[in-house]
């Protein structure tokens, strides 16, 4: 062996360190078969950890997919259907209900969207015509009309909120009435903080710029602010009077003629600029 | 031509005697490198798990140079420590009711001395070193398998020995 059988005790040498080298393993030395069910074991494990992961990242790219799908169509799907100053139009709707606009009026709903729920945004003055179905709601920034199937006016302008309805029944909603049943021939006029239950005498006032006419019963201020959308000009009221009261009917002429007629009934005077589309009021001057 | 561009996946087969056979080589070449007995098995078999993945890329003709390399990279990036501690075991029961108390303290003097030189080497050396005398291969195949030409095994080797004899005393040439 390697330790020399000599009597005299010797120091270990280069040669011994090597022939040692070659008698001994590294520790942890495994059968095969233990070392390769071993690694068996953590080759599924791998795979299974992979698969899961894969898995995950499959379901992350599709929910993404699908979330931009939505996006998409609901922006695409977004209408808006303006009508400027001095135009009126209709419009119908995808399950075939009708929006008649009066100028100045803004209606927006989502085309996708609607295939669930039939619902708008809209303000300004329009009449509709809704088609029988599932509720109908058109919000407004002031209420919100919910109905099944029926024809109504909506005026929703800077204070004042008002729906006339015609047929059927209407559910309006305003902070101010809270929940109001309309039913044919009643309307609801909420002006600032006052609500009002009234009944409608004339369908054709209502929608008086459908049959291209003026039906006036308002204070000289709505009336002016009325022009303006029709025609769209300035009016410049210098006069004295604002809140006199004006009840007329009439076809709608030219703007200079109109004018002329209100301006006549309180004894005021006017110029028109047609190429500024400006109109100045003013009162008679004293003789 | 084809057989140039292309080559054949490595069959399950095939790579199960590629892991009876090159396992317990690949775990020692670890072990020579740091003496870290648990790095050394996490690495073999994270060496193999990759040989796996990879097997439909692994040219048949470098697998051997692909696994040293594919051990080395990892063990690159995982052994954090700078302190070397090489340990063998004895390969058979020796019978120390045989040894005298002096032959067995004499088995342990040469023993430690083994380790404590082996440990100060620089690591690339003794992987050589051990590769061709613990291992007992050959420096072609020690060459071949850590990618290297035969001289740069030669010089590794030498220096190994080098540093080997510091340790020990040079053998009388008188008997």
């Amino acid at each position: 062996m390697r330790n020399p059988n000599n009597v005299e005790k010797k120091e270990p040498t280069f040669d011994n360190a090597v022939q040692l080298l070659a008698e001994v393993q590294i520790p942890g030395k495994q059968k095969h078969t233990e070392s390769w069910n071993e690694f068996q074991q953590l080759l599924t494990e791998r795979k299974r950890k992979h698969l899961r992961t894969t898995t995950l990242r499959a379901a992350a790219a599709v929910l993404i997919f699908a979330f931009s799908i939505v996006g998409i169509i609901g922006y695409r799907a977004e209408q808006q259907i303006a009508c400027a100053k001095g135009e009126s139009k209709m419009h119908e709707l995808p399950d075939g209900s009708k929006v008649f606009m009066n100028c100045e009026s803004e209606l927006r709903y989502n085309t996708f969207l609607w295939n669930f729920q039939r619902k708008l945004s809209f303000a300004g003055q329009a009449y509709f015509e809704v088609a029988k179905g599932e509720t109908f709601t058109v919000k407004s920034p002031t209420g919100t009309t919910q109905v099944l199937g029926t024809t109504f006016t909506i005026f929703a302008r800077t204070e004042t909120y008002r729906v006339s309805c015609f047929s059927g029944k209407v559910a309006v909603t305003t902070k101010v009435s809270g929940l109001q049943l309309l039913e044919k021939g009643e309307e609801l006029l909420v002006q600032g903080n006052v609500p009002a239950r009234l009944s409608v005498e004339d369908k054709n006032k209502v929608n008086d710029w459908m049959l291209n006419e003026f039906r006036f019963d308002n204070k000289l201020s709505e009336v002016l602010a009325e022009l303006e959308r029709r025609y769209d000009y300035t009016i410049v009221n210098e006069s004295s009077l604002k809140n006199e009261h004006y009840t007329a009917f009439f076809k709608q002429y030219e703007i200079e003629k109109v004018t002329q007629i209100i301006c006549a009934s309180f004894g005021l005077e006017f110029n028109i600029d047609s190429t500024k589309r400006e109109i100045r009021i003013y009162d008679a001057p004293q003789r | 031509m084809s057989k140039f561009l292309f080559h054949k996946k490595i069959s399950t087969e095939r790579f199960q005697e590629l892991f009876a056979e090159y396992f317990e080589p690949i775990r020692a070449f670890i072990y020579y490198r740091c003496g870290d007995e648990e790095l050394a098995k996490d690495i073999a078999q994270e060496t193999f798990l990759r040989a796996w993945e990879k097997r439909s890329k692994i040219k048949p003709d470098t697998v051997k140079p692909y696994l040293y390399q594919t051990a080395s990279n990892l063990f690159v990036s995982k052994w954090r420590q700078d302190k070397v501690r090489m340990t063998f075991e004895s390969l058979q029961d020796n019978n120390p009711i045989s040894e005298s108390p002096e032959e067995q303290l004499w088995d342990k003097e040469l023993k430690e001395r083994l380790e404590q030189s082996l440990a100060n080497m620089q690591d690339i050396h003794r992987t050589a070193f051990l590769m061709s005398r613990h291992e007992g291969l050959s420096y072609i195949e020690i060459a071949e398998r850590l990618g290297l030409s035969q001289k740069a095994v030669e010089k590794r080797i030498s220096m190994a020995l080098k540093h080997l004899r510091e340790a020990f005393p040079e053998v009388e040439m008188k008997r």
